[in-house]
């Protein structure tokens, strides 16, 4: 009987927990591979989201700019008006907020069409009060993603449309 | 030591091997199927990425040349927008000047939005979009 055992051992093939295994370590790497290339997905989907947050924040601030600089806010100073809480806290402005701020109704539109739009945070936009050199201006705040935001500061002014 | 004896000793038989190749294959089939499967669409996403990053490029240098540009909006339509530098829509190539800036576009649109006053520009490419407003008239 022991002849026979050490003779059948060199032909005694795999074992159950050897084939385990190896099976084991193959699943494993193949769902390494698979990670990592669905992480690279992934990462490529997160910067592709953050372009398109990045461009609309960029197209609000784009449009303040322009009221700013062309046909200005309504007489109580639009953004002056939401923003001078005195407190200096930052003030959320909601898109009801915002159409208070322009007279003309065209340029209204095409500022609530990408600032605070309702349930999209890209182009949410904040305000406090400041100073420039003793005159009153507010600060704003558009959000991109995240921590993420565009600032930028608007002082009370005439519009002249020529800067 | 005779041939039986050897055979005992050392190697597979034809039918382990057989066996043991047939094993390996039906694994190989089972899992290289999902993995070309990703690989192809990580391939698709990279082709798309760098796609999005000649339209981001060429928004952003159209964006710059509305900004800052000395001179006025010669041109601003569908497939075709002028102001110191030409790009237009040829086919489904966007040139700047004959050339090439992105591959692959379907909607090219420039169009000076509502009202006029406010010197605001809209750009399309594909899916984005950007707003510009010259500084100087």
């Amino acid at each position: 009987m022991k002849a026979v055992f050490f003779q059948r051992k060199p032909q005694g093939g795999l074992t159950l927990i050897e084939m385990v295994v190896t099976l084991t370590l193959i699943a494993v790497g193949a769902s390494a591979i698979a990670s990592l290339l669905i992480g690279g997905l992934n990462i490529n989907q997160t910067n592709q989201g953050f372009a398109d947050d990045l461009r609309q924040a960029e197209s609000c601030y784009e449009t303040i700019l322009a009221i700013q600089e062309t046909v200005g806010w309504t007489d109580n100073g639009g953004p002056l008006s939401s923003c001078q809480s005195g407190t200096g806290d930052w003030t959320s402005i909601s898109e009801a907020t915002l159409q208070g701020w322009v007279d003309v109704e065209e340029a209204r539109n095409r500022l609530t069409s990408v600032c605070a739009v309702p349930n999209r945070l890209a182009g949410n936009l904040e305000c406090r009060g400041r100073e420039i050199g003793g005159a009153p201006a507010a600060q704003l705040r558009i959000a991109v993603r995240g921590s993420r935001n565009i600032g930028l500061v608007l002082p009370l002014r005439e519009p002249d449309g020529d800067d | 030591m005779t041939r039986s004896a050897r055979s005992r000793v050392y190697g597979f038989t034809l039918i382990e091997a057989v066996i043991t190749l047939a094993l390996i294959g039906a694994l190989t089939a089972l899992i290289a199927r999902p993995i070309a499967d990703l690989i192809q669409a990580r391939s698709n996403v990279g082709a798309a990425t760098e796609q999005q990053a000649n339209i981001d490029y060429a928004l952003g240098r159209m964006a710059r040349d509305i900004r800052f540009g000395v001179q006025g909006v010669e041109a601003c339509k569908e497939g075709q927008f002028r102001i110191e530098n030409e790009y237009r829509l040829d086919r489904s190539t966007l040139r700047v000047n004959d050339s090439v800036l992105a591959e692959g576009i379907e909607t090219f649109k420039c169009e000076l939005l509502a009202p006029g006053e406010l010197r605001l520009y809209r750009l399309v490419i594909n899916d984005s979009e950007t707003r510009v407003f010259k500084r100087k008239d």
